[in-house]
């Protein structure tokens, strides 16, 4: 920046032209802005989460003509004032990191609404071309876009896409090149222009304040002006060099507050709008169209008679279909590491000193826990997570639960992660990112942590279900649902933070698309495969190495008073543990070699096989849960929610064993 | 005769006269106080030498100009407080009204205007009742008048109606305003379940929104 608060564009691509090339991404939240991103980029794509924040920006890189070029999807947001996450890490990307030009992905079934954010970024002057996407869904709904009245309108090029199908991507890429390129080119009306032939009219008030911003610091930008008056400070921080002068500035409308009866912001808000919706009038015809057997469908599924009943019962057709697909296939990974991977490695390194064969065969382990947790649960459990997403029945759900999730002092969205966590934990911690606060996703994130995953329930039915009777499996799922609502409510209740209420917008209810549903499911499963699989395998290597130097015995000694004192369990249990961290329904394969026979009833009592899976599935997550905890929400957090489920895991097993011994 | 006094009882004739729709009656008075008659008599007799009241023998008893102005303030005073402790601190209602009624005699006019302005200048009490307008808050439009107005969690599925007032804090206004929920947008009500979550559309967007948020935007109905 050379001069305060002039958005100065001309030096970002002139002043190194050997760098390349990077392009933002920007639009409102599902309209289709990560199919364009993937359609645009292909492979190659890194996640980061950027600092300070939980939230991804994706980046990738493209070639085009031979010019490299950086393409950033930033996340989907409303409006450049920022209220959530998702909002402040966009923003905070566009001022510090100022992309050379942004496409703005915009909703052509939702015009108007979508115009608002193009309307702002207008106004703080960053070179753009706008994607109008779903023209295919628009057309169906009946609605007809003049992509060239609106394109004089906007005064910016507009290219109409199809995202899902890679239609317009290439012209919409080529625009954006073209845009900032020094070389003069014919460019539709005056896209070529920065400086808008197109800017909101505000009223006379808020006109004149801005005038006056601009008669006290001469250099400054009517956008930079626009967003002051809102009083976005952290905006104008970012962007300028004097941010106290320009709010000082910007303090002064009184007047305009009194005439209208609103704040200034309120006013400024609403002239967009009607700008917004003035542009979609004069471009836009709009055609009623029959009810569609779709319309019909979306009705029933959010009804007060149909809805709850519905939801259950998909929801059990999901958990019985990725547990029966997800087991057979965790099965077959793990006979196939065996047969082809660990046994030849193990026989290989037959002589090598006993701690590397530990922590290579360890790691091996490791890795294939990984595998045979991701593949068969994640990726099945993805697969439905998509389609529920792409076919907008997950904020159908959250819509339905919402009054029941307050009681939890959470919001509708939140019954997303946790249904999702009784298949696997970790793509459940994931999915908690699309909640608003940090406190509904300490909250949910601690209650997934709890919530007995398909590993566990190998224990609980392999153990419990086996050995003593179904209806004592089932009661440890009824416990844990109780230590599940309770944990919520606890907390709900004692932890601080705001609460935003529950807001949500509902996309129109469709038909899913393959095509799309596969790539999601590999894209999310590439994240989580990159960031806990390192973490898995050093962590076992390391544990081999431990368990190999004698460690673990020392370990049982010490945690014999807790384990056969408190718990009244067999002292290698406390082994099991351990291994149980890496992968939970491993705790259970363990104890059958340490118990030395997979008849646990002959080494075992009753209440110890009972008290033995209460714990096994309440202490710590596994190790994949627990680098995904650390992942969202800090190492600090991590460690919390940890320790708190091995306390409660004790807990819990004492009272369950006094409770036997006293009862049996 | 302390200020706290002063102020418990200017509130309570101006609630009474409210509720009489003409003056307050002493053992009325004595009753919502918890005092004697007697007493009360006393200190009516104080106020009226003050000028806060008039006092009519087997009439009752009525505010002054001044003691109404000075009750109204306490009245607002009372009900921001209230909201705030409901909306931001999500404390249970009657303690609030229990909460408020203690600080309302104690907190400052620089500490009561900071909280309306952060609230957005709320206009209307968890009870209901709209709250007075104060020098904080900016000058309201012509004709706008709440008896007009209902809660949107009032509307039934399918009906119309003009967002006019949202007495939500600055985050939750910013958040809905930036999908398109702002005073003046014409919204329908497109999905309704039994307990109070609903969803509307608005701007050709359908918004789903919890039944706090909905009690908190007031709008003029259209009907079906």
């Amino acid at each position: 920046m050379t001069s305060c608060c002039n958005n100065n564009t001309d030096t970002n691509i002139n002043s190194d032209a050997t760098a390349p090339i990077t392009i933002a991404l920007v639009g409102n939240p599902n309209v289709g802005k990560s199919a364009f991103f993937s359609r645009l980029t292909g492979v190659g794509v890194e996640v980061s989460n950027y600092p300070g924040t939980t939230v991804e920006i994706i980046k990738g890189t493209l070639k085009h003509e031979g010019e490299s070029i950086n393409v950033v999807d930033l996340p989907g947001i409303y409006s450049l004032s920022a209220s959530t996450e998702d909002e402040k890490a966009a923003m905070k990307y566009l001022i510090r990191e100022r992309p050379d030009v942004v496409i703005n992905i915009i909703d052509a079934t939702r015009l108007a609404r979508n115009l608002n954010l193009t309307l702002q970024l207008l106004e703080i002057d960053i070179p753009m071309v706008v994607a109008l996407n779903q023209v295919d869904a628009a057309e169906q709904m009946g609605i007809k876009i003049d992509v060239e009245a609106l394109e004089a309108e906007l005064g910016v090029p507009v290219i109409p896409t199809i995202a899902i199908r890679g239609k317009g991507i290439d012209t919409a890429l080529h625009m954006a090149i073209e845009v900032i390129r020094p070389l003069p080119v014919d460019l539709p009306h005056c896209g070529r222009k920065r400086h808008r032939c197109c800017q909101v009219k505000y009223d006379d008030h808020v006109e004149q304040a801005i005038e006056k911003i601009r008669e006290q610091i001469p250099d400054i930008s009517r956008g930079i002006c626009i967003r002051a008056l809102e009083g976005d400070r952290a905006f104008i921080e970012g962007f300028c060099e004097y941010p106290e002068q320009v709010m000082e500035a910007a303090s002064i409308p009184p007047r305009i507050e009194e005439t209208h009866g609103q704040p200034i912001k309120d006013t400024i808000i609403k002239d967009r709008y009607g700008e917004a919706g003035a542009i979609e009038q004069t471009t836009q015809e709009k055609r009623q169209m029959p009810r569609q057997f779709i319309d019909r469908i979306d009705e029933i599924l959010t009804s007060s008679r149909w809805g709850l009943p519905i939801f259950a019962v998909l929801m059990l057709v999901m958990f019985y279909i990725v547990f029966k697909v997800g087991g057979y296939l965790e099965t077959l990974i793990i006979d196939i590491f065996q047969t082809y991977l660990i046994t030849p490695v193990s026989l290989a390194l037959s002589g090598v000193h006993p701690l590397v064969v530990s922590a290579i065969i360890f790691g091996l382990l490791g890795m294939e826990a990984g595998l045979a947790i991701v593949i068969p649960f994640i990726g099945t459990f993805y697969i439905f997570l998509s389609v529920m997403e792409d076919t907008g029945y997950l904020p159908r759900a959250a819509f339905l639960l919402d009054r029941y999730m307050h009681k939890l002092g959470l919001h509708g969205r939140a019954i997303i992660p946790m249904l999702l966590g009784y298949g696997c934990n970790v793509p459940a911690i994931i999915a908690a990112r699309t909640l608003n606060t940090h406190r509904e996703r300490i909250i949910t994130i601690t209650m997934v942590a709890l919530t007995p995953c398909s590993a566990r329930t190998v224990i609980i039915m392999g153990l419990v279900g086996v050995f003593v009777g179904f209806w004592a499996a089932m009661s440890i799922y009824f416990i844990e649902l109780v230590i599940i609502l309770l944990t919520g409510w606890m907390l709900g209740k004692g932890l601080p933070g705001e609460q935003l209420g529950f807001i949500m917008e509902m996309p129109p209810l469709r038909y899913p698309d393959m095509q799309v549903i596969v790539k999601k499911t590999w894209f999310r499963m590439k994240g989580f495969v990159y960031v806990a699989f390192p973490i898995l395998i050093v962590g076992s290597s390391i544990l081999g190495v431990v368990d190999e130097l004698g460690m673990l015995a020392v370990f049982e000694d010490m945690l014999s008073p807790v384990f056969v004192g408190f718990l009244g369990l067999p002292a290698f249990a406390a082994t099991a543990f351990i291994f149980g961290i890496l992968r939970k329904e491993m705790a259970l394969e363990i104890l059958a070699v340490l118990a030395g026979t997979a008849v646990f009833i002959d080494v075992m009592t009753p209440l110890q096989i009972y008290v033995f899976a209460l714990v096994a599935t309440i202490y710590v997550p596994c190790a994949a849960t627990i680098a995904v905890i650390g992942k969202e929400l800090g190492w600090r957090n991590m460690v919390l929610i940890s320790g708190f489920t091995i306390v409660l895991s004790i807990v819990v097993g004492g009272a369950a064993n006094f409770l036997g011994l006293a009862l049996l | 005769m302390t200020n706290e006094r002063i102020e418990e009882y200017l509130e309570t004739i101006l609630y009474l006269t409210n509720k009489n729709k003409g003056p307050a009656k002493t053992n009325q008075i004595a009753e919502e106080l918890k005092l004697s008659p007697p007493s009360v008599t006393e200190m009516i007799r104080k106020l009226s030498g003050s000028g806060y009241i008039k006092y009519t023998p087997y009439h009752g008893v009525t505010l002054t100009q001044k003691g109404c102005t000075e009750a109204l303030r306490i009245k607002r005073r009372h009900q921001l407080l209230e909201t705030f402790l409901v909306d931001v601190l999500d404390l249970d209602p009657k303690f609030a009204h229990t909460e408020a009624c203690e600080m309302e005699h104690s907190i400052s006019e620089t500490t009561l205007e900071k909280m309306c302005t952060y609230m957005g200048h709320p206009e209307i009490c968890p009870d209901g009742n709209p709250i007075g307008h104060g020098e904080c808050c900016p000058a309201k439009a012509p004709n706008a008048s709440y008896r007009d107005y209902i809660p949107l969690s009032e509307l039934k599925e399918g009906e119309q109606g003009t967002i006019k007032i949202i007495s939500l804090t600055r985050e939750i206004k910013d958040r809905l305003s930036s999908i398109g929920l702002i005073p003046d947008q014409e919204i329908q009500v497109k999905r309704k379940l039994g307990q109070g979550t609903l969803s509307i559309t608005a701007m050709g967007t359908e918004v789903a929104v919890g039944k706090n948020i909905a009690s908190k935007i007031m709008v003029q109905s259209h009907g079906a």
